[in-house]
């Protein structure tokens, strides 16, 4: 949430622009029953990118009520793990239907996750070093199940090894790079456990900025 | 300090002794681990040597890594923070005191108990990272290992005491004014170091419990020939181990942020960023521990991720290297000892971390890892680094703690040697990794340069020796007839200089108002103070119960164990290898009984705590009788099921599952044990009178560590009772 109008135009613009790379192809024709990476990809877009960038362009009002940060957290790491659940993960590949609950679900469970650090009034947000608490252990839950992703010698989405149509990308990755369905899924756990850590750490740097600053604003006024 | 005899000194519990004792402690095993570096260096002076044998080779190299890492390095920096934390922060102790000493203590021990092992038929010569399956019985057969399993057990609970410890200390006994915003940097990166103290070392301690299951009963977590993996060992291993770098390296980065500025007379340029990037090096730091297994062939998606992310940590750092070198520009330099071992530190470090990154490049990696060139890199960290740091602490904080300045001649004559012979020794070692020449090799063929550039790294060795000498000296005559250095030698400004050097028992007659990041520099330029931080009305300071605190900490380092532990057994149940498995073996229905009596527990306490916030002493303590017999039932229920098994035939080394399930529900038992003897001691006390007049931070503090061993037991059902079985 931003006081500058611009600066809150390029936030809404910046969700647009992802929720526009989540679902639409290639990304989308990827990620549906393809590539469990550009699943991945997908998955983390719409749960930690657009509604962190669409909660950022909200206009400021500081009486905005927050929510419980235990609920927010148990949004955002149910919104990591249910849809790993192999049940849910091949059902919504095999399913356009469930695909969009899993679309609008990864919305909302991210909106929730962040509520209590940017949707919340700026008064009643989550003090900075609490939410950097709440960042780590969000970065840990991810960590742990993209280690598991990684590791494990079991398919976790059955449905992405033999696709219907693998269109013309996976072809050319497995002649030309022996691409394989494990390196594939390691992949896509790794991008949970790396690249997706960085996005908490980024907003814990983001919480240090809004503690010093406002030590700073104090001492001016 | 001048009072008081030395068994005195045995029975301390005052922070500022204890300090001095880590540091005491911390040099004897210095001088032990250079005379193993220097035995080594001897060894390797010109090719085809026999000064030592091969066996004595690997012992010495093995002990002299161990030594240097966990009873040299940490105490020291441990040390350090115990003595300069509470002073710096206006506080008065530590907020345990004896656990303080205990912590302490674990290091003599352990260190006693790692070299004893010379003693009990051969010292470890696995390195100091103990791979399995080397460490392993079957090629490792005499009890050095043992040894080590126990020793680094025990100075890792020593590290975890300290801590708890130190992070409770900066959370509640600040002084009045002084936010969590605006303590010295020092204190942040201790403070940060702690956390990272908790998170990390609960890996080790898990890894290290597996390898003396292995050992000492045969289990086969690493082994194998029984379905183990050796390289569970390994991410456990560097789990803790890529963290520990960072817990060695940050209160040197602290010491390195007091110096430069007192020495520049500047403040500190960029104090959010400094403080900030720690957070970014400690939280990057506990996840990319896989860039020290590019050889072990993770393949090739993990190697990518893990090079990328490796790169990132160059980030924090450098804002850091630049902070520092910025705080310098156009300061009025004292070029004095501790500033110039600052500087040292400052072009060192770089050089370590560019040789870092290097090996961040996986193809790099595989052609340099084992050799020289790693020696190198990592004596360019922890040496040019660290140690680095030290001595500029070393000679910044010695009129503090004795009232004497060490020798200004003498300690360029130290800096000089040290610069000297660090680089003559590690610098040529880059050269001769890049020529190939493998590390922990008793010997080596007479190939091109090989022998005169080993021989150029024996004399820097050689030259660090004498550096140490003059360092020993220097200490010895200063404390006896060094210049007396008053309150404030260097005319600087955090609290620690308000008081007199030495401090007195209880630190301070009166703590000065604290408003900014320099209170000393407001105390004496009123007319130009620094930017007030603190919040505008001082509230009378609100005491937090350091227990409560305190008991969270280590819980949090408790469920690091515990989720290493059932990683471990999601790790060897996931798949087939072998053996009974949890379906066959375990009665789900049974352990849900005895599971209901411990969660009912739970309640019970509650309702105690509840009665006994109410005033209601015999509720109380009958709330607290239920307690206990609960805990026992769920104790008995897990005892009956122990018996089932061992009449089944399942032991602990009959199976992966045999061995992951008693180990992690044997440890969580061992909890609940512990958790039973807390609540024994508030009954008694309880029955006694004690919570009369209302000191009940204990009780509270019991009863979260209560609560927490139910939680983990609601993990351990629903993950080997109802998960496992299915996996």
């Amino acid at each position: 949430m931003s006081e500058s109008r611009p600066l809150r135009f390029g936030y809404l613009a910046g969700a647009a622009a992802l929720l526009a790379v989540a679902l639409l192809p290639p990304l989308s024709t990827l990620a549906h029953g393809i590539l469990f990476s550009a699943h991945m990809l997908q998955h983390l877009l719409l749960l930690l990118g657009v509604p962190a960038f669409a909660l950022l362009g909200f206009p400021p009002t500081s009486a905005r009520r927050s929510i419980s940060p235990v609920l927010g957290w148990a949004a955002g790491a149910a919104g990591m793990w249910v849809w790993h659940v192999p049940l849910f993960c091949n059902a919504a590949v095999r399913s356009a239907g469930i695909q969009s609950l899993q679309t609008v679900s990864l919305l909302g469970f991210g909106a929730l996750f962040w509520w209590p650090l940017i949707g919340a009034g700026s008064e009643r947000r989550l003090a900075p070093l609490a939410g950097v608490t709440y960042l780590f252990a969000g970065c840990v839950s991810c960590t742990l199940q993209g280690i598991l992703l990684t590791f494990s010698p079991v398919e976790i989405c059955s449905a992405f090894l033999n696709p219907a149509d693998p269109g013309p990308v996976l072809p050319w990755l497995s002649s030309h790079w022996g691409f394989t369905p494990a390196a594939d899924q390691q992949i896509g756990g790794l991008i949970m456990w790396v690249p997706a850590c960085l996005v908490y750490l980024g907003a814990i740097m983001a919480q240090f900025v809004r503690w010093y600053g406002s030590a700073g604003a104090r001492a001016l006024s | 300090m001048s009072t008081g005899s030395r068994r005195a000194w045995l029975m301390t519990v005052d922070h500022k002794r204890i300090g001095i004792l880590y540091i005491l402690t911390a040099l004897v095993f210095f001088l032990v681990g250079g005379l193993e570096a220097l035995a080594l260096r001897i060894q390797l002076v010109k090719p085809g040597n026999h000064f030592l044998s091969p066996q004595a080779f690997n012992e010495l190299f093995t002990m002299h890594g161990t030594t240097m890492i966990f009873l040299v390095a940490m105490p020291a920096l441990i040390g350090f923070g115990n003595y300069l934390l509470p002073l710096m922060i206006g506080a008065r102790d530590m907020a345990f005191p004896r656990l303080n000493a205990l912590g302490y203590w674990m290091l003599p021990c352990g260190g006693f108990l790692l070299y004893f092992s010379f003693l009990a038929g051969g010292a470890p010569s696995v390195g100091w990272f103990s791979y399995a399956p080397l460490s392993e019985a079957a090629y490792s057969s005499n009890t050095g290992v043992d040894y080590w399993t126990i020793a680094i057990l025990l100075l890792g609970a020593g590290s975890v005491a300290g801590a708890v410890n130190l992070i409770t200390t900066t959370l509640t006994l600040r002084a009045p004014g002084m936010t969590l915003r605006q303590v010295p940097l020092f204190v942040w990166m201790m403070f940060i170091t702690s956390i990272l103290i908790i998170l990390a070392i609960p890996a080790l301690n898990a890894d290290v419990v597996l390898l003396m299951l292995d050992r000492l009963l045969r289990a086969h977590f690493f082994v194998a020939t029984g379905g183990g993996s050796a390289l569970l060992w390994q991410h456990f291993f560097w789990a803790f181990g890529h963290p520990e770098v960072y817990i060695l390296a940050l209160p040197a980065f602290g010491m390195i942020s007091e110096v430069i500025p007192v020495f520049a007379r500047k403040p500190i340029f960029g104090y959010e960023f400094v403080a900030a990037s720690t957070v970014a090096i400690a939280l990057l730091s506990l996840g990319v521990w896989a860039h020290h297994m590019f050889a072990v062939g993770l393949g090739r998606p993990s190697d990518l991720f893990f090079a990328a992310s490796s790169f990132l940590i160059a980030v924090p750092t450098g804002v850091k290297i630049f902070n520092w070198t910025a705080t310098l520009w156009g300061g009025s330099i004292r070029l004095r000892t501790p500033l110039l071992f600052a500087v040292a530190f400052l072009i060192q470090f770089t050089v370590g971390g560019l040789s870092g990154i290097t090996f961040a490049m996986v193809p790099m990696d595989w052609q340099l890892t084992d050799t020289y060139y790693l020696v190198a890199h990592m004596h360019y960290v922890m040496f040019g680094g660290t140690l680095f740091g030290l001595f500029a602490g070393v000679y910044y904080w010695f009129p503090k703690m004795t009232g004497r300045k060490l020798n200004e001649g003498a300690g360029r004559w130290h800096f000089w040697l040290t610069v000297i012979g660090f680089n003559l020794t590690f610098f040529v070692q880059h050269f001769l990794g890049l020529m190939g020449m493998p590390r922990r090799v008793y010997t080596y063929p007479d190939l091109p340069y090989w022998g005169a550039f080993n021989a150029i790294s024996t004399v820097g060795a050689f030259i660090l020796g004498l550096s140490v000498v003059v360092l020993l000296v220097n200490i010895w005559v200063s404390l006896r007839r060094g210049e007396i250095a008053g309150d404030n030698p260097w005319d600087a400004w955090t609290l620690e200089w308000a008081t007199t050097s030495p401090p007195p028992e209880h630190n301070f007659r009166a703590v000065p108002p604290v408003r900014s990041r320099r209170p000393l520099w407001d105390l004496a330029h009123p007319q130009n103070c620094d930017p007030v931080l603190s919040p505008a009305v001082t509230v009378a300071p609100r005491i937090k119960p350091p227990a409560l605190t305190g008991t969270a900490t280590f819980i949090v380092s408790e469920a690091m164990f515990f989720l290493m532990l059932l990683i471990a057994f999601v790790f060897y149940n996931v798949s087939s290898h072998g053996g009974q498995y949890a379906a066959t073996a375990l009665n789900a229905g049974r352990s849900a009984i005895f599971t209901i009596a411990l969660l009912a527990s739970s309640g019970t306490l509650w309702l105690g705590e509840r009665a006994l916030d109410r005033g209601r002493q015999g509720a109380f303590r009958l709330w607290i009788a239920v307690t206990l017999a609960l805990g026992v039932v769920f104790l008995v229920g897990q005892g009956g099921e122990y018996l089932d098994l061992l009449h089944k035939g399942v032991v602990i080394n009959s199976s992966l599952f045999a061995s992951t399930f008693f180990t992690v529900t044997g440890f969580h038992g061992l909890h609940v044990a512990v958790g039973l003897i807390a609540l024994l001691v508030l009954a008694i006390q309880a029955w006694a009178g004690d919570f009369r007049k209302g000191r009940t931070d204990g009780v509270h503090a019991v009863s979260l560590y209560w609560h927490f061993v139910d939680a983990v037991w609601i993990a351990v059902f629903i993950l080997i009772y109802l998960i496992g079985p299915h996996l």
